[in-house]
């Protein structure tokens, strides 16, 4: 609607119709109002004076009447002079009649000739009587005139019925208005009624569907859309076809111009949600009394929580050795002792649902609103374990020898160092053994370098079978092993270690179905007996053990 | 009320006692119409509508002509007994017919032989006289 495109004016149009509507029937009821008024005045100017002078006209002429019969009857002459008396008036009461009906000019004309002719009548009439009756009162014998008194008699009879039919019919007629009048007022109000009822509805009709379709349902759209918007959508097909001319067809526009420019300007709350969705790192949202309000899909499935269970934990239930610090409700309430516990890239553990440790790395940082107001804290871990195992390999690789998994060289001189500081620490004797596989090199060109391997490992398996738990057992490269004897009470013990590695090796290692016999070499030397340090210490033994190869092997000696 | 009325029926029944005509004594007039009517008797009733002008016309439908006595003993007694009129009242009941024309003033006449006459040339005349003045050229109705 073009025409209704503002608000005001659309309120406007629907109290116009009610207006018109309203003026209308007040029209009609002014209108009733002036009709019924003209037939009051009617009837006050001539139906009502009409029937009350023809019945005044009627009784004179009874009065009159009655004196011409006393007159006759009883022969009185006073009578008949009454009755002469009576006959001007009756006359300027027929002719009063006779002029109130010419005023009014919607009379027929017959019914004034009519009056006349009785006029005309009576005046005849009382031209007889007035002479005859004054005459018969006298005392005239009426058998002489009897023929003139039976025309009077009937002339007399004539105006009588004449008289009171006029009397009558005025007397009717003027109840006969009234009464149409009355219809007329009942009718009126009735038409009126149902008529103010009828346009009451039209109104109530046209105002309701003017304001539904101009007003309400527009709002509604809007109202909708705003609440989709909420929701996530952006794009409102109700509000595109609205009219951009109208107030609220503007607000829909509006509404469609700031989604468009939100589109491009932020992001989506859905594009947000996404990113959290599929993000790999685990992201925990606490309030500020470390209660967790959401997390992200990585962390439910890192921990093995289902989203309802983890939702109003303490953020206690899944990092390990977290400290809130002291639990009074202040501090929540306190920036500063939250600001304790932001961290970027910590290694932290997370507990899982079925109480595994899960290493990781975390970073706290608040979480804040547009007015820098603290709600709570955001919490994103990076899952490590896999780093962890790479480290742990790796640390494996540079301590301990790849093939046999025994301490390597390095690990070896640390560890020997540490036995030999604490032995001087603690006043007793440490031993080192140092021992080499007889015709090792043989068996790695003749059998292959896997045969070599396999009697590598098989040889520490055995050197870790025959020391205590507190000794070392060292491979120092190729096929040179050591091992270091802590806490030595006296040097028998070494004797004893050494029996048990040499009947070790009379085992044979089979590989691929051969049997490979080996044995080694060992020589022995004693801290502090026989070097200080460990460089000494390791030459001597490496001095020994040459001593028992230039002896043949397999077999064992002592540096001194 | 109840015994007022009981008296009103006595009253009634007093004055029908004693104004109640004494048998067929000899009355003091005689109706009499012409002698070639072929009426010969007639209830009182009728001939009281007959002498008020309420009834006109014989039987056969001929019309009836009236004759009425200006005064005289049979005229007394005649309007008296059958029209239950004093004579004043029956010639102010005439005056009023004659006034309001619903009816002709009937012949008056002098005597009783004036009315013999008149009836004995009149076919459908009706008279009264008194009763030894009755002749040949007239006949008497018997009243019933």
């Amino acid at each position: 609607m073009r025409l209704t495109n503002t608000i005001r004016k659309k309120i406007w149009l629907c109290v116009n119709v009610a207006l018109i509507g309203f003026i209308v029937a007040t029209g009609f009821a002014l209108y009733s109002n002036h009709q019924i008024k003209i037939h009051l005045t009617h009837i006050r100017d001539l139906d009502f004076d009409l029937a009350i002078r023809s019945n005044e006209l009627l009784n004179l002429f009874i009065r009159q009447k009655n004196f011409y019969k006393d007159s006759f009857l009883f022969g009185s002459q006073d009578s008949a002079n009454k009755g002469n008396s009576l006959c001007k008036e009756i006359k300027s009461k027929i002719n009063s009649i006779t002029q109130l009906k010419r005023s009014f000019h919607s009379l027929p004309p017959d019914r004034i000739e009519t009056l006349i002719g009785l006029e005309n009548m009576y005046c005849d009439y009382i031209e007889h009587a007035s002479k005859l009756y004054p005459l018969l009162a006298q005392g005239e014998d009426p058998g002489k005139h009897i023929e003139a008194l039976q025309q009077l008699a009937a002339a007399q009879n004539e105006i009588h019925n004449n008289l009171e039919y006029f009397s009558k019919f005025y007397r009717l007629h003027f109840s006969n208005n009234v009464t149409y009048l009355m219809d007329m007022t009942k009718r009126n109000s009735g038409f009126l009624t149902v008529f103010f009822l009828t346009l009451l509805v039209v109104m109530l009709g046209v105002v309701n569907l003017a304001a539904k379709r101009t007003l309400i349902i527009p709002l509604a759209h809007i109202k909708d859309a705003v609440r989709a918007f909420g929701h996530g959508q952006r794009s409102f097909p109700e509000l595109e076809v609205m009219d951009a001319d109208d107030d609220i067809g503007e607000l829909g526009t509006a509404i469609i111009t700031m989604t468009k420019d939100l589109v491009s300007t932020t992001v989506s709350k859905a594009y947000v949600d996404s990113i959290l969705r599929n993000m790999n790192d685990s992201l925990i949202v606490t309030s500020r009394d470390f209660h967790i309000r959401s997390v992200n899909r990585s962390t439910l499935e890192l921990l093995g929580y289902g989203k309802e269970e983890l939702i109003g934990r303490h953020i206690n239930n899944v990092l390990k050795d977290f400290l809130c610090g002291e639990m009074k409700d202040e501090a929540f309430d306190n920036d500063e002792e939250l600001s304790l516990h932001l961290c970027s890239n910590a290694e932290k553990t997370f507990v899982t649902r079925d109480g595994r440790n899960i290493p990781i790395l975390l970073s706290i940082s608040w979480l804040k609103d547009e007015e820098n107001e603290t709600h709570g804290l955001v919490y994103v871990a990076k899952d490590i374990t896999d780093r962890k195992k790479a480290e742990q390999k790796l640390q494996q690789l540079a301590l301990y020898d790849f093939l046999t998994g025994l301490p390597n060289r390095m690990t070896f001189t640390d560890r020997l160092e540490q036995t030999l500081k604490q032995a001087h620490r603690e006043g007793h004797q440490a031993g080192l053994m140092f021992l080499d596989l007889d015709r090792f090199k043989d068996i790695n060109d003749t059998l292959g370098h896997d045969s070599g391997d396999a009697l590598l490992k098989k040889a520490a398996n055995w050197l870790r079978g025959c020391v205590r738990e507190s000794d070392t057992v060292a491979r120092l490269g190729g096929d040179e092993f050591a091992i270091i004897l802590d806490k030595l009470t006296e040097p028998e013990d070494a004797v004893n270690t050494a029996e048990r590695i040499l009947s070790a090796f009379t085992r044979p290692v089979i590989y691929k179905g051969n049997e490979i016999y080996s044995s080694p070499s060992i020589g022995i030397a004693f801290y502090p007996r026989d070097a200080g340090n460990t460089e000494a210490l390791l030459k001597n033994a490496d001095i020994a053990m040459y001593r028992v190869k230039q002896n043949g092997g397999n077999g064992y000696t002592f540096f001194s | 009320m109840a015994i007022n009325k009981l008296k009103r029926h006595i009253i009634i029944f007093v004055m029908f006692v004693t104004l109640m005509p004494t048998g067929t004594a000899i009355a003091d007039f005689a109706v009499i119409v012409n002698k070639d009517n072929p009426v010969v008797s007639m209830g009182k009733s009728d001939v009281k509508n007959i002498f008020l002008g309420k009834k006109t016309f014989w039987p056969d439908g001929s019309g009836i002509d009236v004759y009425l006595q200006r005064a005289g003993k049979a005229h007394r007694s005649f309007v008296l007994e059958i029209l239950r009129k004093s004579p004043q009242q029956l010639s102010m009941y005439w005056k009023q017919a004659l006034f309001s024309g619903t009816g002709i003033p009937p012949n008056q006449l002098q005597d009783d032989q004036s009315v013999i006459k008149a009836v004995a040339d009149n076919a459908g005349a009706i008279g009264y006289i008194a009763p030894e003045h009755i002749d040949t050229t007239v006949k008497a109705l018997e009243l019933k």
